[in-house]
């Protein structure tokens, strides 16, 4: 049910140092709102876990369908959530919070989705979670998003934070610029289309679908390269910016495809020009 | 995908087309085993044993799969296509090879 280019699970989570101040570990509490809002984000993943298992038991698709018509939504468990954190909005723990209801919310967005991203600027754009969520917004086809992350670069103290939305600006850019190439060469435009609209709403649509994809990337290098220029010291998101920048420059399409020399599954020797003159899908796959 | 894959390879065959695995699991004999049972009768290439091997680092790919579409002349032209949309994607690169074989 992912749109295709939704696969990707994030590596860029930034190993996080650790706070500045040395502080005694913080003792558990059950009643604590950081717990409270962890139960809450668990509970619903139960649930979404029980649902998928017995998806997996129907076999007709006619009864698939209709099933996933009753797939659990997030709304009801992120109400509860709101009631917690506007109950003791300066708590800590509310970051916990926050930062689940970005995640639910972050393709199509939403007035929970801004709203969250607002608290989160106002109050806790120096936490270790800052990170987190900028890491996993570039995922997110919202302007708010953006804007988020503008805010982020610009006013967090923490160079790793920065950092991370510098490089998050950039992945956002550049997955805005596969999705418009991989839109245009879809064949069913009409499918992908109500796929998309489904997922992540009309407005997301229609500028995506209008984007030059290669002027995308042209914003996507800026960010990158301000990412190894600025932040050199962030040795994650350094790697992360040179990898993409590799992948801009040399793999986009158009580009000759660059040689690999490694070994086959037997340990053979094999290069990807051992194809040329054929017409060659390259599939970086894995079993498991 | 695999299911996918199988189809289109048999659909190709003959033509001048190859499926290139780039596998990034960790045991190699035991990759060897489940492309016996499933089937996997194309090319792959063994990335070190892991998602962090080096052609996968190089390439960028944090996420699998990951697929490019690659013309006869080394060129890539498509990126992450799945089912009917590599099917077509294909087709078109293998139709435009001959057309250009057919005007020299």
């Amino acid at each position: 049910m992912l749109l295709p280019f939704a696969f990707s699970f994030i590596a860029a989570f930034a190993a996080f140092p650790q706070d500045s101040k040395p502080s005694a570990p913080r003792q558990p509490d059950p009643g604590g709102v950081r717990e409270k809002l962890a139960a809450i984000e668990v509970e619903f993943s139960t649930v979404q876990e029980d649902f998928y298992k017995k998806y997996q038991d129907i076999k007709s698709k006619e009864e698939q369908a209709a099933y996933l018509k009753n797939t659990p939504k997030a709304a009801e468990y992120i109400s509860k959530a709101w009631e917690i954190i506007h109950k003791n909005p300066k708590d800590p723990g509310v970051i916990v919070g926050l930062n689940w209801i970005i995640a639910e919310t972050y393709a199509p967005g939403g007035a929970d989705f801004t709203k969250a991203l607002d608290l989160v600027a106002a109050d806790f754009i120096d936490s270790k979670e800052a990170s987190e969520i900028c890491s996993q917004l570039q995922y997110s086809p919202i302007d708010d998003a953006r804007k988020f992350l503008e805010t982020v670069l610009s006013r967090s103290k923490l160079i790793e934070i920065r950092a991370s939305a510098c490089s998050a600006i950039g992945g956002m850019c550049m997955n805005r610029a596969n999705t418009v190439d991989y839109f245009n060469s879809s064949k069913d435009k009409k499918e992908y289309a109500e796929n998309y609209i489904k997922t992540r709403g009309q407005e997301a649509f229609d500028k995506m679908s209008k984007a030059d994809s290669a002027a995308l990337r042209v914003e996507a290098e800026k960010y990158y390269e301000q990412v190894i220029k600025e932040f050199g010291a962030v040795a994650s998101q350094t790697k992360f910016a040179e990898g993409a920048l590799f992948e801009i420059r040399n793999l986009s399409n158009g580009r000759q495809a660059p040689e690999i020399v490694g070994k086959d599954v037997d340990n053979k020797e094999m290069k990807l020009s051992d194809f040329k003159g054929k017409v060659v899908v390259l599939d970086f796959w894995g079993y498991w | 995908m695999l299911p996918h894959e199988r189809s289109l390879v048999k659909r190709m065959e003959g033509k001048p087309f190859a499926l290139v695995g780039m596998n990034s699991d960790s045991d190699r004999a035991k990759l060897k085993e489940t492309m016996a049972k499933e089937n996997i009768t194309w090319p792959s290439f063994f990335d070190g044993g892991g998602t962090s091997g080096p052609i996968a680092t190089k390439w960028n790919v944090h996420g699998w799969p990951t697929i490019y579409v690659i013309d006869h002349k080394g060129v890539i032209r498509y990126k992450n296509v799945r089912e009917k949309a590599m099917d077509a994607a294909v087709d078109k690169l293998i139709a435009e090879m001959e057309a250009e074989k057919s005007s020299k």
